[in-house]
């Protein structure tokens, strides 16, 4: 089963690049420009894996991951936090995402960022 | 007239004794005194009317003279009575009676002449020092006026307290802002006056900086308080401490502004980089057979520019923080410096031959910001080799100076004239002479460098001279294994 991302960002742009690139290194992706469909994914069809923007028309991706957190049943999916200012690293880090990236990012280092966190994932899973 | 008088028991000197109107006074009633005793004794022919009288005469010069006066009154009489009383002086030596009546009058008149030059000295001598304090407190109390008056005008607050913290003076900026009268505050302690958002931060300045010390200048923490920001400054001296309240409310005001726009702009810049970057990776990955070499190299010159770009943007973003030396250093940690330097060599592996001496046992770790730190050996390590030749190699010596550790670096580049080894850590400085032309850069990174250095509460310098090469020195601070990492004085403000 591929494994399945979600994409949050509001820049169309970024949103189809990042889509692509996921896309073509064999990773299913969910694009979105708003933060709500986080909580509107049914519980069957959750994502492997949430890459969210900070900076979202009218919400904010950080509150969106701490929100996240305290939802029983996806809190335990892994959260990729990215933005333009490096200064929101440290919130994001304590509302519960497991990176913060900044942009702009080399894609080596994205895609290796992704795959640490899915490992990790994967190990936890298993060892729990 | 004031002169050194002599008083009668020699207590009392320095004051205003000597008035010419008096002693014409007292010349002038002695001299009526004894005419008008002249006159009664031959009117009643006796002795004891004179000698009563006698008294009375000294008594009056006493007063009015002073002793000298009165001394000379008393002499006077006894002449006088002498000349006078010539047959009657024999039969008074062989009459016991009257002859101790004549001693007697002569020893009242003594203590008479000392007693009564005492007191009335002691009252003037009162009188005087009475007006001189009154003139004194006046003085006094004008020249306190003054001094409040300036110090009300100076600075926007004004507390001065003794070193247990008790208020002994606060001006009526800060009482407003407190809402306490200044006669209820004084007298009372710093802590029971400001609110736990101000001691907190006074407690931990006045420990970490002043404490046992006796003139210090300058301890500085932000303070916020109904919507107006103050900064503090804390200076002692001797047994007082004075601490000023800087009004920032306006300085806070825009700095918010301009974090706000400068954070918007990078946003901004960064967004469309980050999606040009992208898309180039995209070009380059999907069409990588398909791509003519040429398209090739414009892609990765492209991305090259942008990455410059991105470069650029951090360093604009850096300069903006620098004001706030707080902001520049933030996560302080146990780093080892050496794994530090050879981080930072890395990207310089192929471009330069280095080495690394290390002062034998040295410790090797230093309580710093390593991502700062990293940043000021990848600017030095890039200017190397940037000013130097292929060839050349790169020396990095350590060694403990003090609490510090201070690190050289030296290349055998162009090295910098005297004259600029001071400017080239200003900030957008670049030397200007046609052969520094070829080396381009932004003006910043000497500056960032200096600035992170110096907010580890370092210090950083060059030993340079044209044609041979240049050394860049930097002190970091040593990591101690106490809970509070610095026993620094910041003197910088």
């Amino acid at each position: 089963m591929k494994t399945k991302i979600l994409l949050v960002d509001d820049n169309v742009d970024i949103l189809e690049a990042l889509t692509f690139i996921l896309e073509d290194v064999s990773y299913g992706v969910i694009p979105s420009k708003t933060g709500g469909v986080v909580f509107t994914v049914p519980k069957d069809q959750l994502p492997d894996l949430i890459i969210i923007d900070v900076f979202l028309v009218d919400e904010n991706g950080i509150d969106i991951v701490s929100q996240l957190k305290k939802t029983l049943d996806r809190n335990h999916i892994p959260v990729i936090v990215i933005s333009s200012n490096s200064q929101f690293k440290d919130e994001a880090l304590n509302a519960g995402a497991d990176v913060f990236l900044s942009k702009p990012f080399e894609t080596e280092i994205f895609l290796d960022t992704i795959e640490k966190v899915l490992r990790k994932k994967i190990f936890s899973k298993i060892s729990s | 007239m004031e002169k050194q008088v002599y008083s009668t028991l020699g207590m009392w000197r320095d004051y205003d004794v000597f008035s010419l109107k008096r002693l014409t006074l007292a010349f002038f009633l002695v001299t009526t005194f004894s005419l008008v005793q002249l006159i009664l004794f031959f009117l009643t022919g006796t002795l004891k009317i004179y000698y009563t009288l006698y008294l009375v005469g000294v008594f009056l010069a006493a007063w009015f003279g002073g002793t000298r006066t009165a001394a000379l009154t008393a002499v006077l009489n006894i002449v006088t009575g002498v000349v006078l009383f010539e047959p009657k002086i024999k039969t008074i030596f062989t009459d016991s009676i009257e002859l101790f009546q004549i001693l007697f009058y002569i020893l009242a008149s003594s203590v008479v002449t000392f007693s009564v030059t005492a007191v009335a000295q002691a009252k003037r001598y009162q009188t005087f020092t009475t007006n001189q304090l009154q003139k004194k407190e006046q003085h006094l109390a004008a020249e306190y006026n003054y001094i409040v008056n300036l110090i009300e005008a100076v600075s926007d607050g004004f507390v001065a307290c003794d070193r247990d913290f008790v208020i002994t003076y606060i001006n009526i900026s800060i009482s407003k802002l407190l809402r306490k009268k200044q006669s209820r505050i004084m007298g009372q302690k710093v802590h029971d006056v400001f609110p736990e958002t101000f001691v907190k931060k006074f407690q931990e300045s006045y420990t970490k900086h002043i404490r046992n010390l006796i003139n210090v200048h300058n301890t500085v923490f932000d303070w916020k308080f109904n919507k107006k920001w103050f900064s503090i400054h804390i200076y002692t001296r001797d047994k007082t401490v004075s601490i000023y309240f800087d009004d920032i409310t306006l300085h806070k005001e825009h700095e918010k502004q301009k974090d706000f726009f400068v954070h918007a702009v990078s946003h901004e810049l960064r967004t469309p980089i980050t999606s040009i970057k992208l898309f180039l990776e995209i070009i380059r990955s999907s069409f990588k057979e398909s791509l003519p070499t040429e398209v090739k190299t414009y892609v990765n010159k492209a991305e090259n520019q942008l990455n410059k770009m991105t470069l650029l943007i951090n360093c604009f973003l850096d300069l903006s923080r620098i004001e706030r030396r707080s902001e520049l250093v933030t996560e302080r940690r146990k780093v080892n410096i050496i794994s530090i330097i050879e981080e930072s060599l890395e990207m310089f592996k192929f471009s330069i031959k280095y080495t690394i001496q290390v002062e034998p046992n040295m410790i090797n770790w230093v309580y710093v910001d390593k991502e700062r730190v990293t940043q000021v050996f990848v600017n030095l390590f890039s200017n190397a080799v940037k000013y130097s030749q292929n060839n050349d190699t790169l020396l990095i010596q350590l060694r403990s100076v003090g609490g510090m550790i201070e690190i050289a670096v030296t290349d055998k580049g162009v090295g910098i004239d005297r004259k600029y080894h001071i400017q080239i850590f200003k900030r957008f400085f670049k030397v200007e002479e046609k052969s520094y032309e070829s080396y381009p850069g932004s003006g910043i990174g000497l500056y960032l460098s200096y600035k992170i250095v110096r907010g580890h509460y370092g210090k950083m310098w060059v030993k340079s001279k044209i044609g041979e090469g240049s050394t860049f020195y930097f002190t970091l601070p040593v990591y101690k294994n106490t809970k509070t990492d610095t026993d620094f004085i910041d003197n910088e403000g």
